[in-house]
């Protein structure tokens, strides 16, 4: 009866025992479990969490070249950087990684605050790569040579400091754009700009927003379509007090399209804002202002009919980017 | 006989504890290392986009020795990384940290369109920028 007892003791501990071992076999398991089942483990969560903070990457500059975008980048990051895989759109594109130029020497590891230049097989837009670490890093949201977003807010003196598009209004970069002076007298009565620009969309349906003071419009034609869109069919375009307008576009996502923008100022203070949502400039503004010598201002079918130059019969005053 | 065996499963309990206790020892260790790891890397980047804001460089061309002139407007010190040469694109890498208020010249190869300092911090800065 005693043995018995005993016995049963004995076997309830090993089997306890057992039990103990097989749960921590399996938590064991979970833990460091990696590959299919990436970050599903505590150890794995954790791990991926400091990957992804410590792997950041910055375009500081690209171009498009042989078919392919040349991506310039650094890892601001703290951790060096092995690319598995390059994307675009979520399918695999061909990239080759190098030192920049001149030198141009095939590497395998980015090392942190250090330029390296990642050749791509593809457009600049969508571009994602992927990490050994399993950290997928998307290029195109961080361009910073170009002029990042396709927005600003100018405008001369007396609107210098307020607030439009969610942009406080500062001097045109063009210094004459801001001489009220020239506005109002002989023999210039009106002074404008013709704004030219490469950009991207993130969307099909990007919104359009601008504040204007007196006329604008804006113009786009996807590269290579040789047909012109007007934003605004010409709304916008006469005498007038900072008003805004807004439209939503139908356009190819990624695709890269040309934007003129045409705005004028008849006598007086002006202003120009323009905002274009879910969009990326590939390039700045390349900027003419220019004069007006008779009393009124271009006519709409003038400017329409040459969206990206600047109204002919108009001065040229001075020309820059922005 | 029972007795022994009694001392017996008390050992295996004893060691099987002695094991669960280990496993989870070694767990929460390697769990608060990766955890820290995490926050290590996490506390990093907030500092590098925190700082990347604040970061402001005038960056001037000066054609007559072929030299660029950095100079630190922000509040931190800015370590340049490189210097571009636009366009048919041309990088000359270096590292030359520049204190807030301070002017470092850098030469470069004349002939160039644009020339853009590019700091650690993932910034670039063109000589075109106007000074603020």
């Amino acid at each position: 009866m005693r043995s018995k007892k005993g016995v049963s003791e004995y076997t309830a501990v090993l089997i306890l025992t057992l039990i103990s071992l097989a749960v921590m076999g399996g938590l064991v398991a979970y833990a460091m479990s990696s590959g299919s089942r990436n970050a599903s483990g505590v150890l794995q969560q954790e791990k991926q969490l400091g990957f992804e903070a410590g792997q950041v990457v910055k375009v500081v500059f690209y171009e498009q070249e042989n078919g392919g975008t040349l991506f310039l980048i650094e890892d601001v990051g703290n951790l060096p950087i092995q690319i598995s895989e390059c994307l675009q759109g979520g399918a695999p594109v061909s990239c080759t990684l190098e030192t920049p130029p001149p030198n141009s020497n095939p590497v395998s590891v980015i090392e942190p605050n250090a330029l390296y230049a990642l050749f791509v097989n593809s457009g600049p837009q969508g571009v994602e790569i992927l990490t050994t670490q399993n950290v997928l890093i998307e290029l195109t949201s961080l361009y910073s040579l170009s002029s990042g977003t396709p927005e600003y807010a100018f405008g001369t003196q007396s609107y210098q400091g307020q607030s439009y598009l969610g942009m406080t209004v500062v001097a045109f970069p063009i210094s004459q754009l801001n001489d009220n002076s020239v506005n109002c007298g002989s023999p210039y009565d009106t002074q404008g700009y013709t704004a030219v620009a490469y950009v991207y969309f993130t969307d099909p349906h990007p919104t359009v927003s601008i504040v204007t003071d007196d006329g604008m419009e804006v113009f786009l034609e996807q590269v290579g379509s040789n047909s012109w869109q007007s934003v605004f069919n010409g709304q916008a375009w006469h005498g007038q007090g900072a008003t805004e307008y807004q439209q939503t576009l139908n356009v190819n996502k990624n695709q890269e399209y040309v934007i003129a923008v045409q705005w004028f100022n008849a006598c007086g203070p002006g202003m120009s804002a323009l905002q274009i949502t879910n969009s990326q400039l590939a390039s700045s503004f390349s900027v003419t202002a220019w004069l007006w010598s008779s009393s009124s201002y271009p006519s709409y079918q003038l400017v329409a009919a040459n969206p990206s130059s600047v109204p002919q019969g108009a001065t040229v005053e001075a020309t820059g980017s922005w | 006989m029972v007795r022994a065996k009694k001392a017996q499963a008390a050992a295996v309990a004893a060691i099987a504890l002695f094991l669960i206790f280990l496993f989870f020892l070694s767990a929460f260790t390697s769990i608060n290392n990766m955890r820290l790891f995490a926050v290590k890397e996490e506390n990093y980047e907030a500092q590098v986009l925190a700082m990347q804001k604040e970061e402001s460089l005038c960056v001037a061309y000066l054609p007559q020795s072929s030299q660029l002139v950095i100079t630190n407007t922000g509040a931190n010190p800015s370590t340049i990384v490189a210097v571009l040469e636009l366009p048919n694109l041309r990088v000359i890498s270096m590292k030359v940290t520049v204190q807030p208020g301070y002017s470092q010249q850098v030469p470069v190869d004349p002939g160039y369109t644009e020339y853009a300092a590019v700091t650690s911090l993932g910034n670039s800065f063109a000589n075109t920028t106007t000074c603020s």
